[in-house]
């Protein structure tokens, strides 16, 4: 299955990646993994609203400063947003502290495609089904879009307008993500359901992030929801109905059904609505638990 | 493991050799046919039809053969003969001609100096259609009558295959019977999903001569087919194939990737290479039909099976195939492993505006044995018998004659049904597991030799030529197609044993018309039996030549003489003995060339009261499986887990017990795939999922535990006892596996694939249910 | 417009004519003529066309020729050395993990990346780490007891 002609450059420093952005303007796209790219590039047997063709790719896998994954003492974690999603699942500081972003990691494709695919390419592709995404966002994780000399922060909600459309103007670039620091008391959980168990796309997956006080009060709590919508969700209503409230089975419960109620699925080749809503009760309820088991672990938390 | 060596003491036969190309397979160095490549060498490509159901009002191919680097395109008008895997029923054409009858056949193709410049001529060519109502289920064929896919020999329109079979008094049979059930179940559209799509490459000499490359499993009938569509002597054709990445029946048909290069290939008068893409290869499909079954079994009250009625829509897509083939072979699907006196089938194979369906691993038996065993089941349930026990009493055994005349001369299905049950501890789990974990058990047969032969023919289905000089060593001439089940192998194992001497020192040369003698070829696990019995009466034959100058030599009797270890000698007095090769010279010496051929036929039935269903379904020997599945439910989503499957299986005399538990392992990942993930998925009449990433296959991460033995059996009437393992362990699978379902929730599954949603839909019906009550 | 680029494989200098667009699946097969690395699928679904580059598997199918430059590529060609074949390849021949083949060079492919990462895994380990290798014929079981196998044989720095 070939590929449409373009030109390729591959520069070796952020300087002339922007130079390159600047100069090819809505012509060009970066090129990371090419695991998503590449697939679209080709055309073949995928959905025809996701055909790419850039007249420029340009290869970022080069650039040494746009990799790496570094703790900044007390201001949470930074990955680089060319760092590959292997380095990320053999990474003993993201499986210390972030078990959740551990776990959505091997879930991504195959050894292959971790070995080949970064996280800045998985989040600019922003597919429905990512399974960084839903993570991310429930950590509260904010990204670096650079460009132009300059560079802004937003959140990953913010970044995700619309169906496969992110918030990045033709000449600025995804630098990187930046996952706050947990406090003692959250905890995270990522959970999907798929087919076969891998190479999926995922029917529906969550990631959650629960705060909690003591005696099993909710201080806080995010879920994201994917594969339910065109981009990644927060189930905010689901949220709201915990929050401030003491963590139960019968809480837990109520936070499900509202998270099931809060989604409007379509029915597709993988799965129905109808489906797809029951499991986002069900895996809201397993992610609540999972989280709270996280940091029932810990011996001490405010 | 048992292999019986010792108890028949072979020398060769039932080791675990490694296959001979293994290692070349593992360097990267063996070559499949898109390996292959020519000097002058063209690339050829297909441009396919985007509607279901058209007439083609023209085809204008001017600016692609234009195209700078276009060097011929082909259109169906240009080859106009139909052709078929049944030669008397063609309905295929190498490219559309007038109509296309599904989304994705081929209208025209061209080859061209690289893949760029041929896609980009497909392009330029303009087809323009009109399109028609397009059909896509069997119940819609069925009711329109506008305008048809076919149409008869006298233009009329044609629809369907019918099919009507009754044995014995099936009305009074369930008029007796004590308990009747009476079920439907539904299949889906699976395909094979072989790693290696289609490809061809052909090429003529300068004497007109064509030699094509090509993964088949029946190099004869791609012979044949060329012959017929080309216009050309079968003489002046010649078939290879090189490496071939699995077929399991996807390859037993005439591709259009075989006839278009040949035909490229002659028109440019070049070397053409015609490779698929994985999309053409689902729109290829010839894969496993869709049934829609309704089934009646009648029982005394013992639990003893007194009549089946069966009937079967199936949905053939659009062209036929294997079509009618399958339908038969369904048919006959039923009269085994269990004694079935009383039975009327009804099948209609219907033609449908999709990618044809043909024969695929188990063809015709997968889908009545997942209705047959689950209904087992709930008669057994029914009448509180034990599911081991009601399969137990009504099984077969050796020297068995069905109702539709095929005898099964060697059976050990009780005995794979006994060991099953004790090695899988099933009758202390069953019914016993906590809610969402099961057990469920199921049998199965298939044929091993197989009688049919597609079409009127009365020359031997298999012959093989072995030839042994000191200079090349000893070489065994066979027709059969080795398309990775390891078929090379089996038979220079059969003649090693033969012929005393040992594997390592046999050269197998097949799937070559233009050196191996005729073969019927791969397909409904025929090639270890009647292959088998050519190579070992080829070299029994050898054997016979060379003992008579060893008794010269050694001033013994002949009798007395045998054969191993790479010596001929007495087997009274062993040192009177002659090296294999020192004989081999004598003979020469005396003699000339040490040649010999054999050849096998399956026996010939006589017709015992109504013959019905042609030879289809008999067979000279059968295999038989029982397999235990044990399923873990996740209640809350539906999911499946297949923890475990056991495995006990007959099929006779291992010849290579690694080989045999590689075939058993691979039908067991191929069932569950159709049991659980697998489903060709239509909106409307396009495929929606010709891909491998929403086309589900199991992976490694989905595996069960697999416990499978090969239980001690020997049928003295086949070569080395062997009889078949290719086909028959997929049968019980998928409903090895639904049986578990019942037992781990308590819901019969009678449509596939059983997916989390099914699960969770029948999960919310049993607690409405349950509520009520 | 096509540029002259350097490629190593397994260890050879090669000196290839290409476009941006060509894939390394077929510089390599049709180019610099190692057919072991097979087509399968085109999409990255069935690891048929895994190689390693730097030591990582990667799908040829979904890379490009021309991204290579710089890196060492090995394909299953490069395994065995002066005709002596790799641990890995020993034991997928024994074990009778290999049937028709095709999946076979990807497999040993990807079975090597993880024993490098892994160099006593466990059977769940082998399957998730290899996971991306789609096999129609074998069942799988086979295969894993072949890499099982040959975690045991690897000579220690290789780990």
């Amino acid at each position: 299955m070939p590929l449409p002609a373009f030109k390729y450059c591959r520069p070796e420093s952020i300087p002339e990646l922007e130079r390159l952005l600047c100069k090819n303007k809505g012509k060009a796209k970066i090129l990371a993994g090419g695991t998503d790219l590449l697939v679209q590039m080709k055309g073949g047997t995928q959905n025809p609203a996701v055909l790419q063709h850039p007249a420029l790719l340009i290869d970022i896998g080069n650039i040494k400063a746009l990799k790496g994954i570094l703790h900044k003492d007390g201001k949470g974690i930074e990955i680089l947003a060319g760092t590959k999603i292997a380095e990320i699942e053999a990474s003993s500081l993201v499986r210390n502290k972030l078990y959740a972003l551990y776990k959505a990691v091997t879930f991504l494709g195959s050894p292959q495609v971790r070995a080949m695919a970064t996280l800045g390419g998985n989040l600019c592709n922003a597919s429905p089904c990512s399974d960084t995404v839903p993570i991310l966002m429930a950590l509260g994780s904010e990204l670096i879009i650079a460009g132009n000399n300059s560079e802004r922060r937003i959140s990953v909600e913010s970044f995700l307008l619309d169906y496969r459309m992110v918030d990045l103007k033709a000449d600025e670039y995804l630098k990187s993500v930046i996952i706050p620091e947990q406090p003692k008391a959250a905890g995270s959980a990522y959970l999907c359901r798929m087919l076969r168990r891998a190479m999926e796309i995922d029917i529906v997956n969550v990631g959650l992030w629960l705060l909690i006080e003591k005696d099993n009060g909710c201080r806080d709590i995010r879920i994201a929801l994917g594969s339910v919508a065109p981009i990644p969700m927060r189930a905010k209503e689901a949220e709201a109905s915990l929050r401030a409230q003491t963590i139960s089975e019968e809480s837990i419960q109520l936070a499900g059904d509202v998270a099931s109620r809060e989604v409007a699925p379509i029915d597709d080749v993988r799965g129905s609505a109808e489906y797809r809503r029951q499991m986002v009760k069900i895996l809201v309820m397993r992610a609540i638990k999972e989280a709270y088991s996280r940091i029932a672990n810990e011996d001490n938390w405010t | 493991m048992n292999t019986n060596r010792k108890k028949y003491d072979f020398s060769v036969i039932g080791t675990r050799v490694p296959r001979k190309d293994a290692r070349d397979k593992a360097t990267g160095a063996v070559q499949y046919t898109d390996d292959l490549k020519m000097p002058g060498m063209l690339i050829g490509k297909i441009k396919r039809s985007p509607h279901a159901h058209a007439r083609i009002h023209s085809i204008n191919t001017k600016k692609a053969q234009s195209h700078r680097g276009v060097k011929a395109v082909l259109i169906g008008s240009e080859a106009p003969t139909a052709y078929g895997i049944m030669p008397q029923l063609p309905t295929e054409f190498a490219l559309a001609v007038d109509k296309v009858r599904y989304v994705g056949e081929g209208v025209a193709a061209v080859a061209a100096l690289d893949a760029k410049s041929a896609l980009e001529a497909l392009d330029l060519i303009e087809v323009e259609y009109e399109p028609l109502t397009a059909y896509l289920t069997p119940e819609e064929a069925l009711q329109d009558t506008s305008i048809p896919l076919h149409m008869d020999n006298d233009g009329k329109p044609f629809r369907f295959y019918e099919a009507k079979q009754h044995f014995g008094d099936v009305n009074q049979a369930f008029s007796r019977s004590a308990f009747i059930l009476e079920r439907t179940f539904s299949t889906q559209n699976v395909n094979h999903v072989f790693l290696e799509p289609h490809s061809a490459l052909a090429k003529f000499d300068g004497a007109g001569k064509l030699t094509i490359w090509s993964p088949t499993q029946v190099p004869h009938y791609l012979h044949r087919t060329l012959s017929l569509v080309l216009d050309m002597p079968m003489q002046k054709i010649r078939v290879i194939l090189p490496a071939v990445g699995g077929g399991f029946g996807g390859k037993s048909e005439v591709a259009a990737s075989e006839l278009c290069a040949a035909l490229l290939a002659r028109k440019s008068g070049r070397p053409v290479k015609l490779t698929f893409e994985r999309d053409e290869v689902f729109f290829t499909n010839k894969g496993r039909h869709p049934m829609h079954l309704k089934v009646k079994i009648g029982v005394d009250e013992g639990g003893m099976i007194q009549a089946i009625d069966f009937d079967t829509l199936m949905d053939g897509g659009a062209y036929l195939g294997w079509g009618i083939v399958v339908m038969f072979y369904c048919a006959a699907m039923i009269h085994l492993p269990y004694r079935v006196e009383n039975l009327r089938f009804h099948g209609r194979r219907v033609y449908t505006n999709k990618p044809t369906c043909g024969a695929m691993r188990g063809l015709g038996g997968v889908q009545p044995r997942f209705a047959i065993e689950s209904m087992l089941d709930e008669i057994a349930l029914e009448l509180n018998i034990p599911p081991y026990e009601i399969r137990r009493m009504n099984s077969v055994e050796s020297g068995h004659t069905t109702a539709l005349n095929n005898y099964v001369r060697h059976a050990e299905y009780k005995k794979c049904l006994d060991r099953v049950v004790k090695r899988s501890g099933f009758l202390e789990k069953h019914k016993k597991l906590p809610f969402g974990k099961g057990i469920g058990l199921a049998g199965g047969h298939y044929s091993s030799g197989t009688a049919y032969t597609l079409y009127l023919a009365y020359k031997p289905h298999s012959s093989a030529i072995v030839r042994v000089e000191p200079e090349s060593g000893v070489s065994v001439y066979c027709g059969a197609a080795e398309i990775g089940q390891g078929s090379d192998m089996v038979l220079g194992m059969m003649a090693a044993e033969t012929l005393g001497i040992s594997f390592e020192d046999v050269q197998v040369y097949s799937g070559d018309t233009g050196i191996t003698p005729f073969d019927l070829g791969s397909f409904s696990s025929r090639v270890t039996v009647a292959c088998g019995q050519a190579v070992k009466n080829a070299a029994t034959e050898i054997t016979k030549q060379l003992f008579g100058v060893a008794a010269v030599a050694l001033s013994i009797q002949g009798e007395q003489l045998v054969a191993r270890d790479g010596k001929i000698f007495s087997q009274y007095e062993k040192h009177k003995s002659l090296d294999f090769w020192d004989a081999v010279k004598k003979y020469i010496a005396a003699y000339g060339p040490l040649t010999a051929s054999g050849h096998y036929t399956p026996p010939r039935r006589s017709a015992k009261g109504k013959v019905q269903g042609g030879k289809i379904g008999h067979s000279p020997t059968y295999g038989f499986t029982a397999q235990v599945a044990e399923v873990e439910v996740d209640t809350e989503t539906g999911e499946v887990r297949l923890l475990k499957m056991t495995e006990s299986g007959d099929c006779g005399q291992a010849i290579n017990p690694m080989s045999v538990e590689g075939q058993v392992e691979g039908s067991i990942v191929m069932g569950m795939g159709q049991a659980l993930f697998e489903e060709m998925v239509f909106k409307g009449n396009s495929l929606l999922n010709p891909n491998l990433h929403e086309y589900r296959i199991p992976t490694m991460m989905d595996m069960p535990e697999i416990d499978s033995e090969i239980v001690e059996s020997y049928d003295p009437e086949s070569p080395y006892g062997a009889k078949e393992c290719g086909e028959g362990p997929i049968q019980p699978v998928i409903p090895a596996i639904l049986n578990a379902l019942y037992d781990a929730i308590g819901i019969r599954f009678t449509e596939l694939p059983v997916t989390p949603e099914k699960i969770m839909a029948a999960l919310a019906g049993q607690k409405k249910e349950n509520s009520i009550e | 417009m096509k540029e002259v680029i350097e490629l190593i494989v397994n260890g050879e200098s090669h000196e290839v004519l290409v476009r941006p667009n060509d894939l390394l699946v077929d510089v390599l097969r049709d180019v610099i003529h190692l057919t072991g690395t097979k087509k399968g699928c085109g999409e990255g679904d069935c690891g048929a066309c895994t190689v390693l580059l730097d030591g990582a598997p990667a799908l040829a199918c979904l890379t490009l020729a021309i991204s290579c430059l710089g890196k060492k590529i090995e394909t299953i060609e490069g395994l065995s050395e002066n005709g002596k074949l790799h641990p890995i390849q020993e034991t997928f021949v024994e074990k009778g993990a290999i049937q028709c083949g095709f999946c076979t060079p990807g497999m040993i492919l990807s079975a090597k990346a993880l024993l490098a990462k892994n160099d006593n895994p466990t059977n769940e380990e082998i399957k998730y780490g290899m996971a991306g290798n789609l096999c129609r014929c074998t069942g799988y079981k086979k295969i894993i007891d072949a890499v099982a196998e040959a975690a045991g044989r690897l000579p220690q720095d290789e780990h």
